[in-house]
């Protein structure tokens, strides 16, 4: 098991008044497991994910990534997990715009080694497997590029190919089709369930019916609270 | 800080030239004015010093009318358009309350080999003299040779150490330490010596400013000033009765009026110069913090993305601490660049208009001076902006990814 969450809570303070984002979710997940959460906007996926990526601290309750506990991690090291072990795809697309769409790609293994984050060119990257990645999600063409330069989808494919550059155990995806076509989205779900065929865990979040044939497991949030699929009020899918 | 960090801050730091290098040429600025503002308060602190512990006379009496400078009045008279009364020595040693008395005698030539200027000549008086040969003792241990001068620090004596007066060469035994005034400017002599310059001038038909040490129709000598030292518990203001009331035309100058002008003037320019430095650093720090407040907040979205790729908080600090650090370093270079050449380039200029005695610190004060401004200023901006990089380092990635794109 890869990630085991418990009793998980995450709770705000809105006008004065307590809410939970996140509300008593349990959730396992598997090396090679493509698991589907829909929700609708404000229903507290992407609070979820956050909080299973270790970006956010729970305000109750436990996340366990591959036995340790986030809780009694540093942020150091919490920091390295999600930087290693961890592809973590956000919702909004944030690049860094001083940097080509190549090295923002690049960022996360720069960060892992150590190294600059400038690079010449895609052949200084021998050593990482990116390349047929990038052909894959239709930018290969494009990673000379600076972000400012690229449009929106263009722009969610690289943070797509950005998350999956240190190949991690886990890729956590906060609505990746937003933004994309029928034909691109359809090659992003294929890509993901492909890593997922290879060993990759894969958690979805979307809105997008389009994913919920690839999911092993498909789950409902609603309100903050994870339901698996058909036991949701709200009325599942 | 690794690659990864050093790389992202350089690419911070040329993202925005405008700002970045505004900042830092205000940190030059600051540089400037704290490295001038270090070494010319080293040098009027040196000079002070150095002309305090020469001050040997406690009280100098000069012709009425001398134009009096207080840098040198208490090592030398200036006295250009008039002598001492006949008898004045002798009175004044005749004096209670006087352990010694000693006249000086001042030449002043329009030229001569050593110096495109005027040179001064002071001659003294061997056996009595308390003033100069200690201070030439500090670099002539042995007894001044007959026929030899002693020379300032400014003055250039070339190869074969000898300054040429009206034909004749004189050779140079030592050259004095510098003080930081016109002394440095000035040649000393003894009695003797400066008969034999007197001499050679008279044979080239050249007139002193002063035409002779003796007034004519009379072997008693006059003399451009007396310096005297006091016994313990001597009264000044009864002494200088006396010698007024005997002589008419004199002024006595005590050491410590003459010294405390000095200090004041020198304190006067130390709080200016340190009131500018001041306000440059109030105005660079609010700069750097207003700065990188509204940089690092336009930038909340990017510091979230580092989040998500893994930055640890504290490198999201170091990143902040970093650039500051960047710019700091950079108008620190510029500014010790441009200020050194200025202030080397003009501290003869400075030395002069600063109206105070003023020397240039020893190379190992200097590279003090150096170290303390960079490290000073290497630590301003990140100082500066110590609170807005752990604001930076405590951002909820989360939110700010959620914000609104500006």
């Amino acid at each position: 098991m890869i990630l085991n969450v418990s009793n998980l809570y995450k709770t705000y303070t809105r006008r004065g008044e307590e809410f939970n984002a996140v509300e008593d979710v349990e959730f396992f997940a598997w090396s090679g497991d493509f698991s589907v959460i829909y929700g609708e906007s404000g229903s507290g996926k992407s609070t979820f994910l956050s909080l299973l990526s270790g970006i956010s601290r729970p305000s109750k309750g436990s996340v366990i990534f591959n036995g340790a506990d986030f809780a009694n991690l540093s942020d150091d090291a919490i920091s390295a997990v999600r930087n290693e072990k961890i592809g973590y795809i956000p919702q909004e697309v944030v690049f860094l715009p001083q940097f080509s769409v190549l090295e923002n790609i690049f960022l996360p293994r720069a960060i892992r080694e150590g190294n600059k984050v400038e690079v010449r060119d895609i052949s200084e990257l021998v050593d990482i497997d990116i390349h047929s990645k990038l052909e894959t999600l239709g930018i290969a063409h494009l990673v000379n590029e600076m972000p400012a330069e690229l449009s929106g989808g263009e722009l969610k494919r690289a943070a797509i190919a950005r998350a999956l550059v240190n190949n991690p155990d886990i890729v956590i995806a906060d609505e990746p089709t937003s933004n994309l076509d029928e034909t691109n989205a359809k090659i992003v779900f294929d890509l993901l369930a492909e890593l997922a065929q290879s060993g990759t865990s894969v958690l979805v979040a979307t809105h997008d019916p389009r994913g919920f044939k690839y999911g092993d497991r498909i789950y409902t949030m609603h309100k903050g609270r994870l339901l698996p699929n058909g036991e949701s009020d709200y009325g599942g899918l | 800080m690794n690659k990864t960090d050093f790389n992202l801050i350089i690419e911070n730091y040329l993202r925005n030239p405008f700002r970045s290098f505004g900042l830092s040429l205000l940190i030059a600025l600051l540089a400037s004015v704290l490295l001038v503002g270090g070494l010319l308060s080293f040098s009027l602190s040196k000079g002070l010093n150095r002309l305090s512990s020469r001050l040997g006379a406690d009280v100098i009496v000069i012709p009425q009318g001398s134009e009096i400078n207080d840098q040198t009045v208490l090592l030398q008279g200036d006295s250009k358009y008039a002598y001492l009364p006949q008898g004045s020595l002798e009175f004044i040693r005749g004096l209670d309350g006087i352990e010694i008395a000693t006249p000086q005698y001042f030449l002043t030539t329009l030229n001569s080999s050593c110096c495109e200027q005027k040179v001064m000549i002071i001659g003294f008086e061997p056996a009595s003299d308390f003033v100069i040969q200690p201070w030439i003792h500090e670099v002539l241990t042995d007894k001044l040779p007959k026929g030899a001068i002693v020379v300032g620090s400014e003055i250039s004596v070339g190869e074969k150490r000898t300054v040429r007066f009206f034909d004749h060469e004189y050779p140079v035994a030592a050259t004095l330490e510098p003080v930081g005034n016109k002394l440095d400017q000035a040649v000393f002599v003894d009695v003797a010596t400066l008969a034999d310059i007197r001499e050679a001038a008279k044979a080239k038909g050249v007139i002193f400013l002063h035409q002779d040490v003796k007034s004519e129709g009379s072997d008693s000598p006059i003399y451009s000033s007396v310096l005297i030292k006091l016994r313990a518990g001597a009264d000044i203001e009864r002494l200088s009765r006396e010698i007024h009331t005997r002589f008419d035309g004199v002024q006595i100058r005590t050491r410590k009026d003459l010294f405390s002008g000095l200090e004041k003037s020198a304190n006067f320019l130390q709080i200016v110069v340190w009131s500018i430095v001041a306000l440059f650093l109030v105005i660079a720090v609010a700069a750097i913090v207003i700065s990188f407040s509204l940089s690092t907040h336009e930038r909340r979205r990017e510091y979230a993305l580092l989040r998500i790729v893994g930055y640890a908080r504290k490198r999201l600090r170091t990143l902040v601490l970093g650039e500051s650090l960047l710019v700091s370093a950079v108008g620190t270079y510029i500014g010790l660049l441009l200020s050194s050449v200025a202030f080397f380039t003009f501290k003869i200029w400075i030395g002069e208009h600063v109206g105070v005695p003023f020397i240039v610190p020893a190379t190992v004060e200097i590279a003090g001076v150096y170290a303390v401004v960079i490290l000073l200023l290497h630590s301003v901006g990140p100082v500066a902006v110590f609170g807005v990089a752990n604001k930076v380092s405590n951002i909820d990635a989360y939110a700010a990814l959620r914000e609104v794109e500006h």
